[in-house]
């Protein structure tokens, strides 16, 4: 047990920290859909230009190939730096691409993989549907072969940036009869195909990146089927463990600084009795817990990464990090509202920049979607109950 | 940067969880009759000779000379038995002997003749102005004690335990533990650590957040075990996420404590910046856990849980105790905002 750092290491550190002092832009990330990944896209070039480009990708695959720590490295010093997060990005870099690298053949690697690296595609995700959410595997958008294309109908929901997005990760159902996870299909979808249509969907922070997307008699290559046909459940399962945690601290570092924009926030607010509301054992006995989680929750992290380290396949740890980190954010920005008072109603929603606290009602209904995406928090209790405590399964 | 045991530091672990199993298993505590537990002359002996009160110690000192994080460990194992809380009063006795400059005392506890009980100042603190100690405290485990360790604001004091003399036997809410409350009058120190120099209370603090983990570790499995078995509806009712949901929540405060723990053991450990903000957090983190999870293994037991013929009863007078050593909650988090947070400083 050790929080040192070898010489190797921490020459790297050195040598990430003065490159984004150089390249960390000064305009912050637009507002929209549209500007804030050709942002993101502008970023990533700028990261493949200098040789960052998938930080946790195979070198044999265009990537850097750090190792766990140097990642981590990585993360630390792009949130210090505030460097722009992986946006846009976020498919194509942690999910579509990972996905590829394990499961696609020669074409399609070479294809897309550059693209994605050189920030010349964004990717989104075509998982969920509407009576397919927490039971993902019960999607039914259809494909049928019909010659050399798959012809697809069907809907799909909470697809982020599916409204600017080049290509999808697409799962739909070519066998109808079969059992629940088998007659699944991993497709690679052009989002400019005929047939499709995206609807940007309101959400409770106003217009997002959030889309539904239909589809109608849209013709897909088979030669974009990745994996087999009908083996699309063990390929969309293929890269649960890719992201080991590192990819998290940014976020997490993120979230400390708007626990101490709190606390400045309750040294600041004058309460009713004319006295900072600090003060309140309430407020200070929350604020307390906060800083204390968020040192809990970096710790966890850090327990994640040395166990990523030991084994090479990951386990259900993550859920854990998931599901503590989701509900430490909503505890803070609840907080924020109950310091604020009277004055949470008032709305400043012209910036855009709720995840570093600025607007902390639009924080507050932002977090919502912490314990939704990305697995609901009730999956998350599943999955800990089941594969970390061994708990008997119900039948689902 | 590894925040894990490694293989020495496991088989640590492994040999102290099974001489633990072996002598003070959880069993143990039901045949007790409501009394407090003092151990026998043998098995403390056979403790001292395990060399846990000076597992940290450096050798020179006649310790075993292994650190914090080894310690760290030891009573997170101590925790998962709910040992007597005057295990690690000695454990931390004996730094405070030999950082203290009272090095026959520090032998006495190596060779398992001292036994040392936990004094929580109340508004008491050590002073060093003729070393003395003035105010009240509560005392646990005074049974057996050849010595008190007075934990105050900034500082800690070894004292003999002839002051108890002038206590009075108070009834503890954990059955298994002895309580007295004493009042102190110019008490001479023996030993006195300021924590500038020391750094005791940090560990004190730490250790204190070790043996909570451990304990909810051990309410976790409980509640775990029984909901395996329990079956109702003909199905276990661990299959309900009514009830695998909160064992769940346990695993997760489980994970925050163990986590913290191991940090703020390496950051003590190495004399980082923040180590007393990280023992707090520690101490938060892990107290919180320890409560909630053995509430909840209460009510994951029904009704069993309310009697005493099951050990759920044990982990929540216990998770309280644990909450008042170094400091309740409300301390803790008063240092925890006067504080600011390491990790925050070095962004």
């Amino acid at each position: 047990m050790d929080l040192d750092f070898d010489q190797e290491d921490l020459q790297f550190r050195e040598r990430v920290r003065e490159w984004l002092a150089e390249y960390v832009p000064d305009q912050a990330r637009p507002a929209g859909s549209l500007e804030g990944s050709r942002y993101d896209l502008a970023w990533q070039r700028t990261l493949h230009e200098h040789g960052w480009a998938g930080i946790s990708w195979p070198k044999e695959y265009g990537g850097c190939g750090l190792s766990l720590i140097q990642q981590m490295i990585w993360h630390e010093e792009n949130a210090r730096a505030g460097a722009p997060g992986v946006g846009a990005n976020f498919v194509g870099l942690n999910h579509g691409g990972p996905t590829l690298i394990a499961c696609a053949n020669e074409e399609q690697k070479s294809f897309h993989l550059p693209r994605i690296l050189r920030g010349e595609s964004v990717w989104c995700q075509g998982f969920s549907e509407p009576e397919a959410g927490s039971d993902l595997a019960n999607l039914k958008c259809r494909a049928e072969i019909d010659g050399d294309s798959l012809v697809v109908t069907g809907q799909k929901i909470w697809t982020s940036y599916g409204d600017v997005a080049d290509y999808q990760e697409l799962l739909v159902r070519t066998d109808p009869d079969g059992s629940k996870h088998s007659g699944i299909t991993w497709l690679i979808c052009d989002m400019r195909s005929p047939g499709i249509e995206v609807r940007p969907i309101p959400t409770i922070v106003g217009f997002k990146d959030l889309c539904e997307v239909f589809y109608e008699n849209v013709r897909i290559p088979l030669e974009n089927v990745v994996g087999e046909i009908n083996d699309g459940w063990r390929v969309a399962m293929s890269t649960l463990g890719f992201e080991r945690g590192t990819a998290f601290i940014s976020q997490q570092m993120r979230l400390a600084e708007v626990v101490e924009s709190l606390v400045e926030l309750a040294r600041e607010t004058t309460g009713a009795n004319g006295r900072p509301v600090i003060q309140d054992s309430e407020i200070g006995r929350r604020l307390a817990l906060l800083r204390a989680e968020v040192a809990a929750l970096r710790s966890m992290t850090y327990a994640t990464i040395s166990r990523g380290i030991r084994s090479q396949t990951p386990g259900p740890e993550g859920s854990m990090v998931k599901l503590f980190y989701s509900e430490l954010g909503q505890r803070a920005y609840q907080l924020s509202l109950d310091i604020l008072g009277t004055r949470k109603v008032q709305s400043e929603s012209a910036g855009n920049h709720w995840l570093l606290g600025d607007d902390w009602m639009r924080g507050y209904l932002g977090s919502f979607a912490a314990t939704i995406g990305g697995g609901t928090s009730e999956i998350q209790r599943n999955i800990i109950g089941d594969r970390v405590l061994g708990l008997p399964r119900d039948r689902r | 940067m590894d925040l894990l045991p490694d293989e020495e530091q496991q088989a640590i672990i492994d040999e102290s969880a099974n001489f633990l199993a072996n002598e003070l298993p959880l069993a143990r505590l039901h045949g007790l009759a409501g009394g407090p537990e003092t151990l026998s002359d043998g098995l403390w002996k056979s403790i001292a000779e395990l060399g846990w009160f000076g597992l940290g110690i450096p050798e020179a000192s006649g310790g075993v000379g292994y650190t914090l994080a080894e310690e760290t460990l030891l009573v997170r194992e101590m925790g998962r038995v709910l040992a007597p809380p005057a295990l690690l009063a000695t454990l931390l006795g004996a730094r405070c002997a030999s950082l203290g400059g009272a090095p026959e005392i520090l032998e006495a506890i190596l060779n398992g003749e001292a036994r040392v009980a936990w004094a929580q100042a109340s508004g008491a603190t050590p002073a060093r102005a003729g070393a003395t100690c003035d105010g009240a405290c509560y005392v646990f485990d005074p049974g057996a004690a050849t010595h008190l360790l007075v934990l105050g604001e900034s500082a800690v004091a070894l004292l003999d335990a002839e002051v108890l003399a002038q206590s009075r036997e108070l009834e503890c809410v954990d059955e298994n533990v002895g309580l007295a409350e004493l009042s102190l009058e110019a008490a001479p120190a023996l030993a006195f650590v300021d924590e500038a120099e020391g750094a005791v209370l940090a560990r004190a603090t730490l250790l204190v957040s070790a043996l909570l983990v451990g304990q909810c570790e051990a309410t976790r499995d409980d509640a775990v075990s029984y909901a395996k078995e329990r079956v109702q509806f003909g199905k276990p009712i661990g299959v309900f996420q009514a009830v695998k949901h909160p064992c769940a929540d346990m695993a997760v405060g489980c994970e925050a404590g163990l986590s913290q723990i191991l940090m703020a053991a390496l950051v003590v450990r190495d004399g980082l910046p923040g180590g007393l903000f990280e023992a707090a957090a520690a101490k938060l983190v892990a107290a919180r856990s320890a409560v909630k999870s053995a509430e909840r293994n209460v009510q994951i037991h029904g009704g069993y849980g309310f009697t005493t013929d099951y050990d759920a009863h044990f982990f929540v007078k216990r998770a309280h105790l644990l909450d008042v050593l170094a400091g309740n909650q409300h301390e803790v988090q008063e240092t925890l905002l006067d504080q600011v947070p390491p990790h925050v400083h070095e962004q």
